[in-house]
């Protein structure tokens, strides 16, 4: 496998940012009520990435330390309000589901995590494909969660309502998988099932990668998986 | 007054920060090992989230007055950054006994939704300044009385070996956490 | 010492420059974004209100809708009972060929999860012909099941002030509430009265098209 394809494949499934890293989990759990709606925010979270790893990427030798970060934040509101306006203009349905968590994506750690440990340092065209990999990892993980809510909440798969066509309707949807409980329950068992597995994870993995979330994983729910910064700061 | 209420209610209890609208999931989870951190935590979040909203609501206006309504998020975000700083540096030199308490918690408030979230949907909502600053405190209290249970249960969770191995860790914090999220389901309706 | 000084504000001025110029960039492409999207973000406004208009009167394959000036002066001055409630807009409703079917509001209340924005059709005797759902953001499940097509039609061809009871025979003024979802049903049928009424109201004026 060539460096490039490693990017995608390393985003996708070696540090898939929703299973592994357990990165981002505000959308994860706020916009999955669906699989529509969890495609959605998955493909708009990667255009936001892939946009802002190439910019950053391109000016990463331009960019002073010293200022980094908000340049950064900067270049990532930029490119959220842009897709924004494009899913107001084109995808109406998509903006109105997915509603204040669009402008939300801006504070998605996965994208400041990546610009800081992986765009600011590499190839444009490496910086270029791992968005592409982070975002395709992150929109598989939303969609398979937001699968299993619709499923077995609404009786529908991607809006087809399998569960009046096929079972005439005999299935009795468990409303309360697409409210806000149901979301922690299927990441919960998601998590499990990857630990009975003894798949690598944030939870189960001791020592962190090098390249994860370095600017701020005590702010993400990586500090679940390790000891947090915070909390080693705290206890000093 | 009674609208104050309300909406101070509502959001604090019925409309949950973290267990209903998801916001500030990442703190939740990841500062939530130890009563005493997740107590500064959340008081560092109650003096951003309430400080940032008096600001952003007057921005807004400014955006609004100049037709640009567009740039809300990238200025927002920014107000935040730079506010977090601020708020760094002042308690740093003003109250250093306040700054040893919340000081490791503030530079990680930047990327914490429920802020920008808040802020917005201040906003969305068409609250006046009174009714967005109210609405930011019910938010606040919100954070800390979710992040306390929260932690009370993981002290008592970490000693408690019949978990499954499986479950061990996150799985068993989220399905707490939806649990935690039926019960707060009990408040839906109230200052609704 | 001074020349150390002077290099280290040298960088930050030069840092801060640079900052500056990657904002300014940024600023001009974000111009050009929402100048492009401008148009089609109105329109796309546009096009779910008249889908909104066109709903509420599913008898008639085409509706033209038009503004009316008094009738715009009317939804502006006047004061719902329920003060959570609110007309944002009315409009006259003619058949394709030109007469005069009804009108047509569109109306905010207060729901579980902010405003619910309904479209309301009313015939030329104050009848609802539907009611259709433009914008909520209700839970998922429970208040969110208030865009199935069962709830809505519970409104067609009601007069006067509706009711919510939570039987499951409802009366002729009352729609049967969504399981669970108390507020939001209220929510709905709070802007449907304060459309009824408002066209109630209206009745002696001369606004009232072609009675």
């Amino acid at each position: 496998m060539n460096k490039y394809m490693e990017r995608v494949y390393n985003g996708l499934i070696k540090e898939n940012p929703t299973f592994v890293l357990m990165l981002g989990m505000c959308p994860t759990l706020a916009v999955t009520s669906s699989a529509v709606n969890g495609l959605g925010m998955g493909l708009s979270t990667m255009v936001v990435l892939v946009l802002s790893n190439i910019f950053i990427s391109l000016l990463r030798n331009i960019i002073p330390d010293k200022v980094r970060i908000p340049a950064f934040i900067v270049i990532v509101a930029s490119f959220v309000t842009i897709v924004q306006l494009l899913l107001q203009a084109y995808v109406r349905s998509i903006y109105d589901a997915l509603g204040v968590y669009i402008p939300l994506i801006v504070v998605n750690c996965i994208i400041l995590g990546r610009a800081e440990a992986y765009a600011s340092k590499n190839s444009v065209v490496l910086s270029a494909l791992d968005g592409v990999g982070m975002g395709l990892g992150f929109t598989v993980g939303l969609t398979l969660i937001g699968i299993f809510r619709e499923i077995i909440g609404s009786g529908t798969i991607f809006g087809w309502n399998f569960n009046e066509t096929v079972f005439n309707g005999a299935y009795t949807p468990v409303t309360i998988f697409v409210l806000a409980p149901g979301a922690f329950f299927v990441l919960a068992m998601l998590c499990a099932l990857q630990n009975k597995l003894k798949m690598p994870s944030a939870t189960n993995t001791k020592e962190q990668s090098d390249d994860t979330c370095t600017f701020d994983c005590a702010a993400c729910s990586m500090a679940a998986g390790c000891d947090s910064a915070a909390q080693k700061k705290g206890e000093k | 007054m009674g609208k104050m209420f309300a909406i101070l209610i509502a959001a604090m209890l019925a409309n949950n920060v973290i267990l209903s609208q998801f916001l500030g999931i990442c703190p939740f989870l990841g500062v939530s090992k130890k009563i005493s951190t997740a107590a500064g935590m959340s008081g560092a979040v109650f003096f951003v989230i309430v400080i940032a909203n008096a600001i952003t609501y007057p921005v807004q206006l400014l955006l609004d007055a100049f037709d640009i309504a567009y740039l809300q998020t990238i200025v927002f975000i920014l107000v935040i950054a730079a506010l977090v700083q601020l708020v760094e540096i002042v308690l740093k030199k003003i109250m250093p006994p306040l700054y040893e308490a919340l000081g490791v918690y503030l530079p990680l408030i930047t990327t914490n939704c429920a802020v920008l979230g808040t802020a917005i949907k201040t906003i969305d909502n068409g609250f006046s300044f009174g009714q967005g600053i109210v609405y930011a405190v019910g938010v606040s209290l919100g954070f800390f009385i979710a992040i306390i249970i929260m932690a009370g249960i993981r002290e008592k969770m970490e000693t408690n070996t019949d978990i499954p191995k499986a479950f061990q860790g996150t799985p068993i914090t989220l399905i707490t956490a939806g649990l935690m999220a039926i019960a707060f389901f009990g408040f839906a309706g109230i200052g609704g | 010492m001074a020349n150390k000084i002077k290099r280290k504000n040298d960088s930050f001025i030069k840092d801060a420059l640079i900052l500056c110029a990657i904002t300014v960039i940024l600023a001009l492409l974000l111009a050009v974004v929402y100048n492009m999207t401008k148009t089609p973000i109105d329109n796309a406004a546009e096009e779910a209100k008249k889908a909104a208009y066109q709903s509420v009167f599913s008898d008639y394959e085409n509706i033209e809708v038009k503004t009316d000036e008094n009738l715009t002066k009317a939804i502006e001055a006047y004061q719902p009972e329920d003060t959570a409630s609110k007309i944002t807009e009315g409009v006259i409703v003619s058949d394709s060929d030109g007469s005069v079917i009804g009108m047509a509001f569109i109306a905010a209340s207060k729901g579980y999860g902010g405003d619910i924005t309904v479209s309301v059709g009313l015939d030329k005797d104050g009848v609802i012909t539907g009611i259709d759902i433009v914008s909520m953001n209700e839970t998922a499940g429970l208040g969110a099941n208030c865009t199935n097509e069962e709830f809505k039609a519970q409104y067609n061809g009601k007069a006067g002030e509706i009711s919510v009871t939570k039987s499951d025979s409802p009366a002729d003024n009352e729609i049967s509430a969504l399981s669970g979802a108390t507020i939001t049903s209220n929510a709905v049928t709070t802007a449907v009265n304060t459309c009824t009424k408002f066209a109630e109201s209206l009745a002696d004026s001369e606004v009232m098209p072609n009675e």
